[in-house]
Order: structure tokens, then C-alpha cells, then sequence
């Protein structure tokens, strides 16, 4: 008799069961997270369950019972994010999302990709192709808003979510660098909790394939958030050339959309950024008409109300900008970045 | 007549009676903070606050330590002077005392009368452009040069020392201890590479000022009707020098040749590890012993391709301040900046790999 309820009841739990997740409430909070959120479904205590917002563990879950879990949301970017539950080594069903609303908290920082495009035809039977490389001193590091790549999720992936699916950079010294699929428009910005990015090494590199046998392309900067030029401050980019063998790009980029002043050489101009679709897309405004003639010129990009004065200016969207320097003939590119 | 002709010369003879020349006999204090504003009590004969070609005709005596004026001055008599130091750099220097009075000589010069001591970068922000050389003669019959350009994009005069003319024709030479103002938003200043004689070089700017100063330094192979506009050398600020750099994906190719330079702001020598690919080097990072000019290492000793595994054609090199000598922990160290140049052997194009 014992026996057979025995392997009744062995029968009723099935050994190695997921997590169920069947409801949760609140289905939003801020990014600063501290929001107490009571999820139901059905848990096994003796397993630690752990509550996650897409890769981001909360700040705590507690279990209350075999059916109910309180967890207090962690800062996360804002965006909808998976809520699932992880017990060992199994996670619970990923078809619940919670909502992070407001800026992106302090211990994000948004860093600035760019160039970061797929292939692009040039002039003169050019492609000029970007390489994003990726390594860690510690390994791990989760960067929101880069593809891992069509080589690491095929077709038969789901649509990638960059709020729920960040790329973990790796760390180990003897494996080839990630280089992830560009995805820009044709800059990116990601993100990385502060605490992370101080681990992470990247390099960007722009090239014409067509001519690879010539030069090792060109290196453009990765613009952490401490260089991004804020609170009205003014983008100076000295020594840019008017010799007609070469065609220059002012690339401008900001995190709203916004206009500014762009003084070349004694022209100002007022240029209006487009704005960016998401917080993965920076506000962006290009120029090309560069006068031509002899020796250099200097570019200069201001706020509207940039220039000294006595009252308080209101808080500005950081800036930043740089020219590419393509010849005409060779299709070499060089740069002229903020130097300061 | 004659009498009052005699009477007269006598007269104009006793108003034109040669002055004294001002002499300096003592500073005291004779040391102070490179920070300025140390008073000095400056004792000697022969100073006058008359200035005769001055309307009203006074104008106080200018005081100079070395070539740096002084920050303020007060005539107090004819034996007494008080002044105040500006910012300078560390080191003794020559006190000069100058006045309009129309003595002759009229200024007195004490050698080795002030030291302003404490570390330099207690007052002064360094600004490292780690390329900063007169016409190289490389590899292959090329010739690089280096272009380098500084502006002011604040809204006060920026002063900036370190700026060498003494190769150019200026009558005196004008010693890079000198602060040379730019004006706020004017003219950029193309600076004189052609008179260094380092790779790299130190410029100061005023502590808390280093943002003001907009800059660029191109390098380009001048024998190819310049392909490219050059390349970009970034200009370091001591906050992107750090414990650790790390270089990625550098390349291992036949076509190209490597070179990794790494800097430091070091007053003694420090050891440094260099980890390619696996292969630890370990080199010393030595003072120069120039002010203006960084400690600085080149390294080229780059992996052979077939010594790379199966496929792979990049390595990344990690350079790092914080070991001492095989591998112990030094107790402290200097943060450092690196970069490594990517030549093409064919057509001398140079790109870099800097840390991001």
C-alpha cells in the first residue's frame, strides 16, 4: 500500500519540472527599478528560484509559497523586457514581459558606436565593410543593442529583442574577438551597466575590401559617454582639408533631436538632426558640401545658445561629431575626431 | 649772457644727472609653490617707480621669474619691492627686475634667486601628443611627417607651455618654459614639430583647462602625393591613461609591419608586461629626464605569422602597468597610454590601433 502511493505520488511530480510562470503584477515600473512585483505560477522553493528581467536577475525574489514569488525589479534601460524564472538550471516559459519606463538609470552608460553599417557600395567599385571586435579582461559582460550575429541565431531564431538579448562579450585571451554583424544607421548606441564596461575592449575598423591588399582600414573611435560633448560645450575639428582630391563627411550624432550651429571655415549653418527610432538609434545629421580651394579648415558645432553667457542655460542632449576624409581617387578614408 | 647760458647748460646738466641702475641684493622668500602666489620681499638699490615714457610718468618696476612675469608687483622704495609668483613650472630661475625710469642699465638680473618646487602636475594639466617629431626618413625611401595644430575653443586666453621655437629664426630664442597665450576661438596655431627632437612631447595647460584646448596631430608619408589626408594621432589627456591597455585585433601579416609605442608620466623608472598572444615581454618604461617629454618605449617585436595557430591572423596585445619585475606586484605605478602603428610595407599608408 505504501508502496504504490509512494510511486503515486512519484508519478504527480515529475523529477527536473520547469518553472511555470502564470501571471505577475505590476506590468511596468521604472528603470531605476525598486518595484515590488508579486509573480504566480507554480515554483519549487527547495530550488532557489531566482526572478529575471530579460538578462538582468532582480534585486531580490522571495519565495512566499510553492505558487508565489515577490521580486523587487533591478535598474534596467528601458524597453519591454522578458520576465522569467530560473530554477538550477531550468527557466520557466518566456511569453510575460514587463515594462521599464523612464531614462536610462545611472548605472547604465550609453556608449557610442559610428560607424557601425552592413557592406556599402562606394564610388569607384569601393565596399566598404565595418568590423566591430569585442573582448573582455574579465568575460561575460552583457552589451544591449548589438545582434549577436545571423552565424550565432539563424533564421529559425525568434525576432531578436535587443531589450531581452544583449551580447556577452568574452574573456578569454585565446579565442578571436567577437565581431558581430553591424547593424547601424549608420551610428549605434549601446548599452552597459558602468560596473561592466570598464571591463570591455573594442575596436571599430571601416575598410574597402576591394582594396585590402593596401591598407589595414581605418580606425574610428568608440565614443564612451564621458567623451560625448554635453551641457552646451562646443565640437571643435581642426586641420580638415579643401584639396579637391578629397570629399568630406561631417557626421553629427546626439541622443534627441535637436539643432545646431555648424560653422565651416566663415559659413554657419543651422542643422536640424533627424531623430533616432528607438534609444538603439541616435538623432543623426550628416553634411557633405565642404567648399574646396587650398589649406585647411576648421569645423565648429554649437548649441544654439553655445556661446558665453551670463544665465543659466537649460540642460542640453549630448553631441558628437567627426569628418571623414575620403580620397577621390584611392577611396583611402582617414578621420578628424574631437581632440580634447 | 654768457653767464646765463652757463647757468642754464648747468641746470639742464643737473636734471639729466646719470640714475642709479637698479640692483637686487635679495629675495626672500627664495622658494615657493609652483602654484604661485607666494610674496616675495625683494631687497636691493636703485629702484624707482618712475616711468618716463608712462603719462602719468609712474608705472611700478616689472619683476620676471625666469621668463614668466610676475603676477602682481608693488614698488615700495627705493630698496624694497614686493611681488607675487604666477604659476610655473618646478625649478630654480633668474629673478629680473626691469623699470622705465631711463637708467642705464636699466634692469639687474640675480641668477638662481627663486625655486618653485612641488610636482608639476599639481598645477598643470599634461597634454601628451604621443607623436610629435621633425621628418623621419622611414622605410622603403618614405618620409613621414607630422602636422599638429592647437586651438582654443574656451572663452579666456589659454595660456600653453611647452611650445619649442628654438630651432626657428626668433631673435631671442623664446624657451618652451614660456606660456604662450592663444587667444580664445581665434586662429589655430600650427606648432613647430620641426624643432623636436623626441617622438612624443609634453604640452601643460593651466590645471582644469586641458578641455579648452582642441588639438590635432596628422602623420602622413610625404613621398606618395599624399594618398590620404594622413592619419589621426589621437591627443592623450592624463584621464585616458590607465592601469591597463588593451589592443585588439592586430594584425600578423607580412604586408604590414607593427609598431607599439607605450607612454607614461613615470619620474622613475617602472617595469611594464606586455602580453602578445601569450608571450609575455617585459620592459622598462624610463624617465626621459625632459620635462617635456614623456617616458616612452617602442616595441616591434611582433609574432612571425607561421608562429600563429592554424587561421588566426590577429592577435590582441595587452599592455599592463601593474606588474613589477617577473610578475611581482609593484606596490605603486604610473598609468600609461599606448598605441600601436599599422604600416603598409607597400605603400607606407599608416592606421593605428588605440585603445577605446
Amino acid at each position: 500500500m505504501r508502496k504504490s502511493l509512494l510511486f503515486a505520488l512519484l508519478l504527480a511530480l515529475p523529477l527536473g519540472a520547469a518553472p511555470v510562470v502564470q501571471s505577475f503584477s505590476p506590468a511596468s515600473g521604472p528603470t531605476t527599478g525598486g518595484t515590488e512585483v508579486t509573480i504566480k505560477g507554480t515554483f519549487d522553493p527547495a530550488k532557489g528560484p531566482l526572478v529575471i528581467f530579460g538578462n538582468v536577475p532582480a534585486a531580490s525574489t522571495r519565495v512566499v509559497d510553492a505558487t508565489t514569488l515577490v521580486a523587487v525589479t533591478p535598474e534596467h534601460i528601458p524597453g519591454v523586457a522578458m520576465l522569467w524564472v530560473r530554477e538550477g538550471n531550468l527557466g520557466s516559459n518566456q511569453n510575460h514581459r514587463f515594462a521599464f519606463v523612464g531614462d536610462i538609470p545611472p548605472s547604465y552608460e550609453r556608449i557610442l558606436i559610428p560607424i557601425f553599417t552592413p557592406p556599402v557600395q562606394g564610388a569607384f567599385g569601393s565596399e566598404f565593410r565595418t568590423t566591430l571586435r569585442l573582448w573582455s579582461t574579465g568575460g561575460g559582460e552583457a552589451i544591449y543593442g548589438i545582434n549577436p550575429g545571423s552565424s550565432i541565431c539563424p533564421t529559425l531564431c525568434p525576432i531578436w529583442n535587443p531589450i531581452d538579448a544583449p551580447i556577452l562579450v568574452s574573456g578569454d585571451r585565446n579565442a578571436d574577438d567577437r565581431m558581430p554583424d553591424p547593424i547601424g544607421t549608420p551610428g549605434r548606441f549601446v548599452y552597459m551597466r558602468r560596473d561592466q564596461a570598464k571591463n570591455v575592449v573594442m575596436q571599430l575598423r571601416v575598410a574597402d575590401i576591394t582594396r585590402d591588399h593596401l591598407n589595414f582600414g581605418t580606425e574610428i573611435p568608440i565614443v564612451r559617454e564621458n567623451e560625448l560633448f554635453a551641457n552646451g560645450e562646443t565640437i571643435a575639428l581642426i586641420g580638415i582639408p579643401l584639396d579637391p582630391r578629397f570629399r568630406n563627411t561631417l557626421r553629427i550624432y546626439s541622443t534627441e533631436i535637436l539643432g545646431l550651429f555648424v560653422t565651416i571655415g566663415s559659413e554657419e549653418r543651422f542643422v536640424m538632426l533627424r531623430p533616432g527610432q528607438d534609444l538603439f538609434e541616435p538623432a543623426y545629421a550628416e553634411i557633405g558640401n565642404f567648399p574646396t580651394g587650398t589649406g585647411t579648415v576648421r569645423v565648429t558645432i554649437n548649441h544654439p545658445a553655445g556661446s558665453p553667457n551670463p544665465f543659466p542655460q537649460p540642460p542640453h542632449p549630448p553631441v558628437w561629431a567627426f569628418v571623414s576624409v575620403t580620397n577621390n581617387d584611392t577611396q583611402t578614408i582617414t578621420t578628424i575626431t574631437p581632440q580634447r | 649772457m654768457h653767464r646765463s647760458v652757463a647757468t642754464l647748460a648747468f641746470a639742464i646738466l643737473s636734471s639729466t644727472a646719470v640714475l642709479a641702475s637698479p640692483k637686487i641684493t635679495s629675495v626672500t622668500p627664495n622658494h615657493g609653490s609652483i602654484l604661485g602666489g607666494t610674496t616675495v620681499i625683494i631687497k636691493g638699490t636703485g629702484f624707482s617707480d618712475t616711468c618716463i615714457i608712462c603719462s602719468p610718468p609712474f608705472a611700478d618696476p616689472q619683476v620676471y621669474f625666469g621668463d614668466d612675469q610676475a603676477a602682481s608687483v608693488d614698488f615700495i622704495d627705493d630698496t624694497t619691492i614686493r611681488a607675487v609668483t604666477p604659476q610655473h613650472l618646478p625649478g630654480t630661475v633668474d629673478m629680473r627686475v626691469l623699470q622705465l625710469d631711463g637708467s642705464n642699465p636699466n634692469f639687474d638680473i640675480l641668477e638662481n634667486a627663486f625655486t618653485f618646487e612641488d610636482d608639476t602636475y599639481d598645477a598643470f594639466e599634461p597634454v601628451l601628443f604621443p607623436i610629435y617629431m621633425r621628418p623621419v626618413q622611414g622605410a622603403f625611401g618614405s618620409e613621414f611627417r607630422t602636422t599638429a595644430r592647437v586651438y582654443n575653443q574656451g572663452f579666456t586666453q589659454l595660456p600653453i607651455i611647452g611650445i619649442d621655437r628654438t630651432c626657428t629664426l626668433i631673435d631671442p630664442p623664446i624657451s618652451p618654459t614660456v606660456p604662450i597665450p592663444l587667444e580664445p576661438r581665434g586662429l589655430e596655431m600650427e606648432l613647430p614639430t620641426g624643432c623636436s627632437n623626441t617622438v612624443a612631447r609634453l604640452f601643460f595647460v593651466p590645471i582644469g583647462r586641458d578641455k579648452e584646448l582642441a588639438a590635432s596631430i596628422r602623420v602622413w608619408e610625404n613621398t606618395r602625393q599624399a594618398q590620404s589626408h594622413g592619419v589621426e594621432i589621437p591627443v592623450v589627456r592624463r584621464s585616458d591613461l590607465s592601469a591597463t591597455v588593451s589592443l585588439l585585433g592586430v594584425p600578423i601579416d607580412p604586408r604590414f609591419r607593427n609598431t607599439l609605442r607605450i607612454y607614461g608620466l613615470n619620474h622613475s623608472t617602472e617595469w611594464v608586461n606586455v602580453l602578445i598572444d601569450g608571450e609575455l615581454h617585459q620592459l622598462p618604461l624610463v624617465p626621459s629626464g625632459d620635462l617635456f617629454a614623456p617616458s616612452m618605449i617602442t616595441f616591434t617585436d611582433f609574432p612571425l605569422p607561421h608562429e600563429l595557430p592554424a587561421g588566426k591572423k590577429t592577435v590582441t596585445v595587452t599592455i599592463d602597468a601593474l606588474q613589477g619585475v617577473n610578475g611581482t606586484q609593484s606596490p605603486t605605478f604610473s598609468p600609461i597610454w599606448a598605441f600601436i602603428s599599422v604600416t603598409n610595407n607597400e605603400t607606407q599608408e599608416i592606421t593605428t590601433i588605440t585603445p577605446n
